[in-house]
C-alpha cells in the first residue's frame, strides 16, 4: 500500500517528535541536584 | 454539481478538520498541566535553550515565507513565473519547516509549558498548539480529491498565517528585545 507524501510527512514529524521528546525528557532526568558549596543539605 | 455531491465534497472536510483539532487540544491540555523545567536536550552550537529555539523558529518562519511565495507561483498569482521545480520547493520548504516546528514545539512544551503570563506568551501558547493542528489539517486535505477550489488556499493561508504570529511572538520578541 502506498502511503501518501503528506501522511509520510506528519508520521516523520512524529518521529522526530518522539525522539527529541526521549532526549529531553533523558536530559532533564539525568540532571542531578548538587548544592552550591558551603550549603548542607539535611 | 448535485446536493448531494456538494454535501459529499463538504463531508470531506470533516475527518480533517476533527483529527486537527483534537491535535490542538492535546497540545494544549498536555502543555497546561506540565510545568517545563527548562531542561531539554543540548543541540550543540547554541549558548542555550532560548537562542536554539529562537534560530529553529527564525529558520521556520523564513521557510514560511518560501512557502507563501512559491504557492503564489503556483496559483499563478505571481505572473510570468513558474519553473518546473516550484511544487517540489513548496511541498519540500513546507516539510522542513514543519520538522523544525516540531522540534521547538516539543522544547517549548516539554521544557516550558503552556504559559499565559502576558498576552505575548499566551497567544504564543494558544497558537503555537494551533499550528500543529491546522498543519495535520493541510496535509489530510491534501489526500482529499473533490473539494472545493478555495479550501487548499484558505487552508494553506491559515497555516502560514499562524506559523508567522508564533514565529513574531518567540524568536521575533526574543531578537528585538533579549539580543
Amino acid at each position: 500500500m502506498k502511503i501518501k507524501s503528506p501522511i509520510v510527512t506528519l508520521l516523520v514529524g512524529l518521529v522526530i517528535a518522539a525522539v527529541v521528546a526521549a532526549l529531553s525528557i533523558n536530559a532533564a532526568t539525568s540532571k542531578h541536584y548538587s548544592a552550591p558549596a558551603g550549603v548542607v543539605i539535611r | 454539481m448535485s446536493e448531494v455531491q456538494t454535501r459529499t465534497g463538504n463531508g470531506k472536510l470533516v475527518v480533517p478538520v476533527l483529527a486537527g483539532a483534537l491535535v490542538s487540544v492535546l497540545l494544549g491540555v498536555y502543555g497546561a498541566n506540565h510545568k517545563g523545567k527548562s531542561i531539554v536536550f543540548e543541540i550543540s552550537g547554541f549558548e542555550n535553550l532560548a537562542r536554539a529555539k529562537t534560530w529553529l523558529a527564525l529558520l521556520a518562519g523564513v521557510l514560511a515565507l518560501v512557502q507563501l511565495v512559491s504557492a503564489l507561483i503556483m496559483w499563478g498569482k505571481i505572473k510570468g513565473v513558474n519553473p518546473p521545480w516550484i511544487g517540489g520547493l513548496h511541498r519540500w520548504s513546507g516539510r522542513i519547516a514543519f520538522w523544525t516546528a516540531v522540534v521547538v514545539g516539543v522544547f517549548c512544551l516539554y521544557g516550558i509549558g503552556f504559559q499565559t503570563f502576558d498576552t505575548r506568551v499566551w497567544l504564543h501558547s494558544l497558537l503555537g498548539c494551533l499550528f500543529f493542528g491546522v498543519f495535520v489539517v493541510k496535509m489530510l486535505v491534501l489526500t482529499k480529491s473533490g473539494l472545493k477550489g478555495w479550501v487548499l488556499p484558505v487552508v494553506g493561508g491559515i497555516v502560514f498565517t499562524v506559523l508567522v504570529v508564533v514565529v513574531v511572538t518567540s524568536a521575533g520578541w526574543y531578537v528585538t528585545t533579549q539580543m
